[in-house]
C-alpha cells in the first residue's frame, strides 16, 4: 500500500556541505509524522524539499504512490501539500479575512471590473476559523495583533480551506508559551481528524509525543531513527533527541567541570560538540 | 451564548470610533484635518468662506493626483522620486497635443507609466532600493524632457481649447450654488482618481496584493504572490498617474518647462505621510492621501491668513513643515492608541 | 495656415523623436561633432542678412501665434547728437567724436553732431530743438544744464524720440528728465575700485588719504567716498584732505597731513590739480621717489595729462582713472541703434564709461581702429541644442559683422562642464586676441580661466557668472543681469503708476538671484516710504494661486505685484482669472518674458517683463573686447548689468516681433 506521501533516499547538497543524506520518510492519511531533531539536523531542509522550495539532488518524491517533481511552493501547494512556516507567511498589518485570502483572492465580476467577494471573504474566515474553535468578533481585526497560537490557527486553517491533503508545519510550538503550545496541538488533532496527513516539526519531544503517530529522528542529515509511537516510550524519545551518549558525556563534563571551577573551558568543550556540518564523524550508537 | 449579546452592546459610540481607528488608517489624519479646520475656521479671519474653501481644494488637485499615485507605491513599499520629472513630461506630451486632445491625453499618460514601469523593471531587475533607482531616474527623466523642450525653454500655448476647461477649467456649476466659490474642474478628476484607485487598494485582489507586499513580502510570496509583478504595477501607477497631474497642469496654466514639478516627489511623500501611509510600507489608504493633501493646504492657507507678524510671508513654509511633523506625532499617537 | 501646418509637422517630427528616444532611453539627440559655428572670414563687415536668420531654432515651440514681424532690424537709423562743446574748438571732445565716427561707421548708421561754436547753454538749448525738428530716430546729448534742456529734451521724449545722455548729466532721477541712461563715469566706483587696487598691490597698507582739491563737488566727494570705503572694509583707516587750487599751498598741506599721520602710505588724487601739489611734495623729499617705486607707498589719481602718464610709466603713480570719453561717444550711438532696430535697452539708468583704469601695462598705447582682432567665446551651452543660446549667438553675429572682427564660438555638444572647461584651454592655445566665456562653474573653470589670464590674454565673462569678486577669478567683467537692480527699478515703476503696497512673490526663496531681486524691490518701497513683502510661493502652480490668493485676503492693502517669472506670473494670471480681476485692477511687474506676459503687457494687465537681453551679453563682450584691444578702452566695472531690460506697452511689439532671434 502506498503512502500519501513519501520520500525515499533523498539527498540534498549546498557546494560541499551534505545537508541531506539519504532520507526516507512518509505520512499517511489522518496521521501525524513528527519529524524531530536538534538545530542543524537538516529539518529546514527537509521541509523545504517537502514544500517544492528545493529540488532533491538524488531520491524519489512520492504523492499518493506516483513520483512528483515541485519546482515551487506554488506546485506544491496546488498538489494538496502547504506548508505553514514558523513565520507563519502571514502579514502582521493586514486584516485576519485578508491574510486568509491572501495570493487566492475570491474575485466576481469581470476585467476591469473585477472585484473582492468581501462578505464572503470574511464569513468563510469566520467560518473556518470557527471550525478550528477559533470565535472571532470581527475579521477585520489585524493579525499582528493576535496571540501566536491565534496566528497559527489562521494559517492551519487556511491550509486545511485551500484542500491540502498534507499539512507541513515547521516548529509551530517554537515561539509559544505552555497554553498557547497546548492551543496548537489542539488544532494539529483536528486536523489529522479530518484526514489530513500532517507532518510536525519539532525539537520538542514533550510536543510532538502527544500528537504524534510516528517519529522520524533526524541527526546531522541522516535519519537515526524511525518508529511508530507503540514502539517507542517518551523517555526514549527525550533520550534520542539529546543524542544518547553526547547527552551522558556533556553530564560527565559539566560535572567536572563543577568540581574543578573551570566551568568556561568545559562549557566551550560542549558547545563545540553539535559539530557543523562538515564534521563527517559518524553519528555515535543509542 | 443564549441570547444576542451583541445587541446590548454598552458604549456603542466608543466602539464604533475604535473600530474606525482600527479598521482604517485614514481616521488620525481625519481628526487632525477636523481639528486644524475648526481652529482655523474659529481663529483665522477669512477663513471659513468659500474662496478660501475652494482654494484649499484646488491648491490639492495637482498634488494629490501624485500622492494618490505615490502612496500606493508606499504601501506596496516603495519610493518613486522620479515623478516631478513624469509631471513636467505629462504636461509636455499633453501640450504637444498633435491635432486631437483626446489622444493627446492618452499618450501623455502611457507615456509617463512606461517610464514608470522602466523604474519597475530597473528596481526588480537589480534589486537595488527604489530609492536609490528613482534617484537616478529622476535626473534621467529630466534630462529627457530636457532634451524634448530643447533646454531651458518653455512649452506655453496662448490659445484655450475646449478640452483645457473640461480637465481643470473653471467649476462654474459648483460656483455658482457658492457665493464667492472658485472651484475647479479638476476637483472632479481629483476625487474620480481617489475613488477608482481606492476601490483598486481596498477592493480588489490586485489590492489585496500590494498591501500584502509591502507588509510582509516574504509572507506574500509564500502565500504565491508575485511580489514582481506587483512592484512593476504599482510603478507603472505612480507613473501614469504624475503625467495625468501634468495633463492637468498643462490645461490649467498651458505651460511646461523643464523645471516643472520639482519638488512634488518630496511634498507627494509628505502628504502620503501625513495621510497615514506608512513610510515601510503594508499600511495606509487613497483616501488616506486626499486627507493628508488637504491637511497640508489647509495648513498653508490658515498660516497665510493668519498673517502672524512673526511669521513673514517668505518663511510660512518652515511653519507648515512644523505643522506636518505635529499631523504625523498626532497621527501616530492616535494610531498607536487605537490598536 | 502654412505655419500651423509646420507646427503640427513639428509636434509629429518631435513624437516620433521622443518614441526613438522611449526605446534607448536617454539617448543624446545630439546631432555631429560640429561644436565651432563657423564664422565669415575677417574683414568681411557686411551687417548679417535678415534672411540668415528666419531659420526656426531647435526649442521655438513657445508661440503658436506669432504677429508678421513688423519691424526690420536692419532699416537705416538716423541719430541727432547735440553737444554743448565740439571737437573744433575743445580738443576733449575730438575723443568722444571720435567714437561717435566710428560707430556710425561700424554699425552703419548715419549720425549728424550739433554743438555751438563757443560754451553758451542757450544755444545748446536750441540745437535740440533743431535736431528734434529733423526727425531723427533716437536723440542722443549732453545733459549740461537739466532745467534749462529739460523742456526741449522732453519734447523729444513726448515725440517718442528714445534720448540717451553722455558725458554731462546725473542720471534721470537726479536730473529730473526720463532718458534712458547716462554714460558717464560712475565717480563712487572709479574711487572704490581704485582704493581695491592699491590693497591688491601692496600688502602693508597701513592709511590712505584721498586728497580733494574741492571738497563739497559731488563728483569729487563721491571720488573720495568710494576710496574711503573700499580702504575700511579693508580694515585700513582712510581719511579726506581737502587742498586749494593754489597748488604751492595744497604741496605745504599735503607735507603737513603726512608729518601729522606717519601710518598714511596710500594716496589717492582726483586729477591734475591735486596730482601736481603730490608730485612737489614727493620730489621735494628725499624718499619720496624711492618709496614710491618700491611700493611702501602707493599713488592712484583720477584723469591722465603727460606729467601722470610719465610717472605711471617709470613706476610712481599705480593709475590713472579715465572716463574713457571716447567709450560716452561709441556708447551713446550704439546704445540708441540698438533701441532703434532691436528695441534692447539700457540696463541701468547710469551706465559706466569709466573708471578705464590706465596702468603701466597699457599707457600710452595707441588706438588702432582697423587692427584685425580674433576673439573666442567659450560658452557651456549652444544654440544648436538650447534655444536660448540663440539669441546670444545673434548677438555675437551681429557684432562680429558689424566690427569686422573674428569671432570662434566654442561649445560642448551637451550640457557638460568637464567639456566646457577643456574648451577653454583649447581656446588658449589658439592663442586669440581675447577670450569671453561662461563662468558656469567658478571652481572648475578658474584654473583654465587663470592660465589665459597668464598668457596675457584679456578675457571677460558673460551670462553665467558672479563677477571678479565673487567668483575670484580676475577677469575684466561680467555681462550679465543686475538682479537688485531689476528688482529696485521694477519696484520704483510699479510706484510710479499708484502702487503703495507691494509684495514680491518668490517661487524659490533662499536663490540668491531671485531673494537680490525681491530686496530690490522692497527696498524701492522702503525708500518712498512705503511697504513690501516677500510672499513664498512653490513649484506647484495650482497651490501657488491659492497662497496668492490667500495672501491678498490676509493683505488687503497690496495692490502693487512683482513676479520673478512665469512660475510666479502663471500662478498668478491664475489669480486674476479665479477672481475675474483684469487690466486695470492691479499692478503687476514681472521678471522674464513668455508668451502669456507678452500677452499681458499687450492687454495691459501687467505694466513690464523685465529681461535679461541675452542678446546684449554676445553683442556686448565682443563689442567690449573688440574695444579693449583696438582702442585701449577698458570695461568700467566688475559687472556690466545686460538687463534689467524692460519690456512695457511702449515696445512689447517690437521685441515680440523679434522674439527667438534678438530676445
Amino acid at each position: 500500500m502506498s503512502h500519501l506521501l513519501e520520500v525515499r533516499n533523498v539527498s540534498k547538497r549546498f557546494g560541499t556541505v551534505v545537508a541531506l543524506n539519504d532520507v526516507s520518510a512518509h505520512v499517511d492519511a489522518g496521521e501525524v509524522t513528527c519529524i524531530l531533531g536538534d538545530n542543524g539536523a537538516g529539518k529546514s531542509t527537509l521541509i523545504k524539499i517537502l514544500s517544492g522550495v528545493y529540488q532533491a539532488d538524488s531520491g524519489e518524491y512520492l504523492f499518493e504512490g506516483k513520483p512528483v517533481q515541485f519546482h515551487s511552493p506554488r506546485d506544491a501547494l496546488s498538489s494538496g501539500i502547504a506548508t505553514v512556516y514558523q513565520d507563519l507567511a502571514l502579514v502582521p498589518l493586514m486584516p485576519i479575512w485578508r491574510n486568509f485570502f491572501l495570493g487566492s483572492e475570491p474575485t466576481t465580476g469581470f476585467w476591469p471590473f473585477r472585484r473582492l467577494r468581501k462578505a464572503f471573504a470574511k464569513k468563510t474566515a469566520r467560518d473556518e476559523l470557527a471550525k478550528m474553535g477559533i470565535l472571532l468578533n470581527d475579521t477585520e481585526q489585524r493579525v499582528g495583533t493576535m496571540s501566536g497560537g491565534e496566528r497559527q490557527s489562521v494559517a492551519i486553517s487556511r491550509a486545511i480551506y485551500f484542500g491540502a491533503q498534507v499539512l507541513i508545519l515547521d516548529e509551530p510550538t517554537a515561539a509559544l508559551g505552555v497554553k498557547q503550545s497546548g492551543v496548537v496541538l489542539r488544532y494539529v488533532v483536528e486536523a489529522k481528524r479530518r484526514g489530513i496527513g500532517v507532518i510536525l516539526i519539532t525539537h520538542n519531544p514533550h510536543h510532538a509525543y502527544p500528537v504524534g503517530d510516528h517519529f522520524v529522528i533526524l541527526r546531522r542529515g541522516e535519519v537515526f531513527g524511525d518508529f511508530r509511537k507503540e514502539e517507542l516510550p517518551l523517555d526514549q524519545l527525550i533520550q534520542m533527541m539529546a543524542g544518547g551518549a553526547d547527552l551522558e558525556k556533556l553530564q560527565h563534563e559539566l560535572e567536572r567541570a563543577a568540581d574543578d571551577e573551570q566551568l568556561e573551558p568545559a562549557a566551550a568543550a560542549a558547545e563545540d560538540q553539535p559539530a557543523g556540518p562538515a564534521d563527517t564523524s559518524p553519528p555515535a550508537d543509542a | 451564548m443564549a441570547t444576542e449579546q451583541v445587541v446590548a452592546q454598552p458604549s456603542g459610540v466608543g466602539s464604533m470610533m475604535r473600530r474606525l481607528f482600527v479598521g482604517s488608517p485614514v481616521a488620525g489624519p481625519l481628526v487632525g484635518l477636523i481639528v486644524v479646520f475648526t481652529l482655523f475656521s474659529l481663529f483665522v479671519d477669512n477663513f471659513l468662506t468659500w474662496r478660501t474653501i475652494s482654494g484649499i481644494v484646488n491648491a490639492s488637485a495637482l498634488i494629490g493626483v501624485v500622492t494618490v499615485g505615490v502612496t500606493i507605491l508606499m504601501i506596496g513599499g516603495e519610493f518613486d522620486l522620479s515623478v516631478g520629472a513624469l509631471i513636467a513630461m505629462g504636461a509636455y506630451l499633453f501640450g504637444q497635443r498633435v491635432d486631437n486632445p483626446v489622444w493627446a491625453l492618452i499618450v501623455a499618460v502611457a507615456v509617463t507609466a512606461l517610464f514608470g514601469l522602466i523604474n519597475g523593471i530597473l528596481l526588480v531587475t537589480t534589486n537595488i532600493p527604489s530609492f536609490i533607482v528613482t534617484l537616478g531616474t529622476r535626473s534621467i527623466y529630466r534630462g529627457v524632457v530636457w532634451a524634448f523642450i530643447s533646454g531651458g525653454t518653455i512649452l506655453e500655448l496662448t490659445e484655450d481649447l475646449p478640452v483645457y476647461d473640461v480637465l481643470n477649467g473653471r467649476f462654474d456649476l459648483l460656483n455658482d450654488l457658492f457665493s464667492g466659490a472658485n472651484f475647479r474642474t479638476s476637483v472632479i478628476w481629483l476625487l474620480l482618481v481617489v475613488a477608482i484607485f481606492q476601490w483598486l487598494l481596498y477592493r480588489t485582489g490586485f489590492g489585496n496584493r500590494v498591501l500584502a507586499t509591502g507588509g510582509d513580502l516574504n509572507a506574500a510570496e509564500a502565500q504565491g504572490v508575485r511580489p514582481k509583478r506587483v512592484k512593476l504595477a504599482t510603478f507603472t501607477i505612480s507613473g501614469g498617474l504624475a503625467g495625468f497631474a501634468g495633463v492637468l497642469l498643462f490645461s490649467q496654466f498651458q505651460f511646461a518647462q523643464v523645471a516643472t514639478g520639482a519638488g512634488f516627489e518630496l511634498d507627494a511623500i509628505a502628504a502620503a505621510v501625513v495621510g497615514g501611509a506608512l513610510l515601510t510600507g503594508g499600511l495606509g489608504s487613497v483616501w488616506g492621501a486626499l486627507v493628508g493633501v488637504l491637511l497640508i493646504s489647509t495648513l498653508r492657507t490658515g498660516v497665510v491668513l493668519m498673517d502672524l507678524p512673526w511669521i513673514p510671508a517668505d518663511n510660512f513654509p518652515a511653519v507648515v513643515g512644523v505643522a506636518i511633523v505635529a499631523a504625523v506625532i498626532l497621527n501616530h499617537y492616535v494610531r498607536e492608541r487605537a490598536v | 495656415m502654412k505655419k500651423e501646418k509646420e507646427d503640427s509637422m513639428r509636434r509629429l517630427h518631435r513624437f516620433v523623436v521622443l518614441l526613438a528616444v522611449l526605446a534607448l532611453v536617454g539617448a543624446a539627440c545630439g546631432d555631429g561633432d560640429d561644436t565651432t559655428t563657423t564664422s565669415p572670414a575677417p574683414g568681411d563687415t557686411t551687417t548679417a542678412a535678415p534672411g540668415d536668420t528666419t531659420t526656426a531654432a531647435p526649442g521655438d515651440t513657445s508661440s503658436t501665434v506669432s504677429p508678421p514681424i513688423a519691424v526690420d532690424p536692419d532699416r537705416p537709423v538716423k541719430i541727432a547728437a547735440v553737444q554743448h562743446a565740439l571737437c573744433a574748438w575743445d580738443a576733449f571732445w575730438c575723443t568722444v567724436e571720435q567714437g561717435i565716427s566710428d560707430a556710425s561707421a561700424l554699425l552703419d548708421v548715419d549720425v549728424t553732431v550739433f554743438g555751438p561754436d563757443q560754451f553758451d547753454l542757450d544755444a545748446t538749448a536750441s540745437l535740440i530743438d533743431q535736431a528734434v525738428a529733423g526727425a531723427p530716430d533716437a536723440l542722443i546729448l549732453t545733459v549740461t544744464d537739466p532745467v534749462l534742456f529739460k523742456d526741449p529734451i522732453m519734447r523729444a521724449i513726448d515725440q517718442g524720440i528714445p534720448v540717451i545722455a553722455y558725458n554731462a548729466g546725473a542720471g534721470p532721477a537726479a536730473d529730473g528728465i526720463p532718458y534712458f541712461t547716462y554714460l558717464g563715469q560712475d565717480e563712487y566706483a572709479g574711487g572704490f575700485l581704485g582704493g581695491q587696487r592699491m590693497l591688491a598691490t601692496s600688502a602693508n597698507i597701513t592709511g590712505g588719504v584721498c586728497i580733494n582739491h574741492q571738497v563739497g563737488s559731488a563728483n569729487l566727494d563721491a571720488r573720495c567716498q568710494g576710496f574711503t570705503d573700499a580702504l575700511s572694509a579693508a580694515g585700513v583707516s582712510a581719511e579726506v584732505l581737502a587742498i586749494s587750487d593754489d597748488p604751492t599751498a595744497s604741496q605745504t598741506t599735503i607735507s603737513d597731513y603726512r608729518v601729522a599721520n606717519q601710518d598714511v602710505n596710500a594716496f589717492l588724487t582726483l586729477g591734475p590739480n591735486g596730482a601736481n601739489p603730490f608730485y612737489g611734495w614727493v620730489d621735494e623729499l628725499d624718499i619720496g621717489r624711492l618709496s614710491l617705486q618700491a611700493g611702501e607707498w602707493v599713488h592712484g589719481t583720477f584723469d591722465t595729462s603727460p606729467e601722470i602718464n610719465a610717472n605711471i610709466e617709470n613706476g610712481l603713480t599705480l593709475f590713472g582713472i579715465d572716463q574713457q570719453p571716447y567709450l560716452q561717444g561709441y556708447g551713446a550711438v550704439m546704445m540708441a541703434t540698438n533701441i532703434v532696430r532691436y528695441g534692447i535697452t539700457p540696463a541701468l539708468p547710469v551706465t559706466a564709461t569709466g573708471p578705464g583704469f590706465v596702468t603701466r601695462d597699457n599707457v600710452g598705447a595707441t588706438a588702432d581702429s582697423t587692427r584685425s582682432v580674433k576673439i573666442i567665446a567659450v560658452q557651456h551651452a549652444l544654440c544648436a541644442w538650447d534655444a536660448f543660446w540663440c539669441v546670444v549667438e545673434k548677438g555675437i553675429e551681429v557684432a562680429k559683422g558689424q566690427l569686422g572682427v573674428e569671432v570662434d564660438v566654442l561649445g560642448p555638444d551637451t550640457f557638460d562642464l568637464d567639456a566646457t572647461a577643456s574648451l577653454i584651454d583649447q581656446a588658449v592655445t589658439a592663442a586669440p586676441d581675447a577670450i569671453m566665456l561662461t563662468v558656469t562653474d567658478n571652481v572648475l573653470f578658474k584654473d583654465p580661466i587663470q592660465r589665459a589670464i597668464d598668457a596675457g590674454i584679456p578675457v571677460l565673462a558673460y551670462n553665467a557668472g558672479a563677477g571678479p569678486d565673487k567668483d575670484g577669478i580676475p577677469y575684466l567683467t561680467y555681462l550679465g543681469q543686475d538682479e537688485y537692480a531689476g528688482g529696485f527699478q521694477g519696484g520704483q515703476r510699479l510706484i510710479a503708476v499708484g502702487g503703495t503696497t507691494g509684495v514680491c512673490i518668490n517661487h524659490q526663496v533662499g536663490s540668491s538671484n531671485l531673494d537680490d531681486r525681491c530686496q530690490g524691490f522692497t527696498d524701492a518701497f522702503t525708500e518712498a516710504g512705503l511697504s513690501a513683502e516677500v510672499l513664498a510661493i512653490s513649484d506647484d502652480p495650482t497651490a501657488s494661486q491659492t497662497t496668492i490668493g490667500d495672501f491678498v485676503t490676509a493683505n488687503p492693502d497690496i495692490d502693487a505685484f512683482l513676479t520673478l517669472g512665469p512660475n510666479g506670473a502663471n500662478p498668478f494670471y491664475g489669480y486674476l482669472d479665479e477672481t475675474g480681476m483684469g487690466a486695470g485692477d492691479v499692478i503687476h511687474g514681472t521678471f522674464d518674458l513668455s508668451p502669456e506676459i507678452v500677452e499681458n503687457i499687450k492687454a495691459g494687465v501687467t505694466q513690464f517683463g523685465i529681461d535679461q537681453q541675452p542678446f546684449l551679453q554676445g553683442y556686448g563682450g565682443v563689442t567690449a573686447l573688440a574695444l579693449l584691444v583696438r582702442q585701449n578702452i577698458v570695461p568700467a566695472l566688475p559687472v556690466t548689468p545686460t538687463g534689467p531690460g524692460f519690456v512695457d506697452a511702449s515696445n512689447v511689439a517690437i521685441v515680440e516681433a523679434l522674439a527667438g532671434q534678438y530676445r
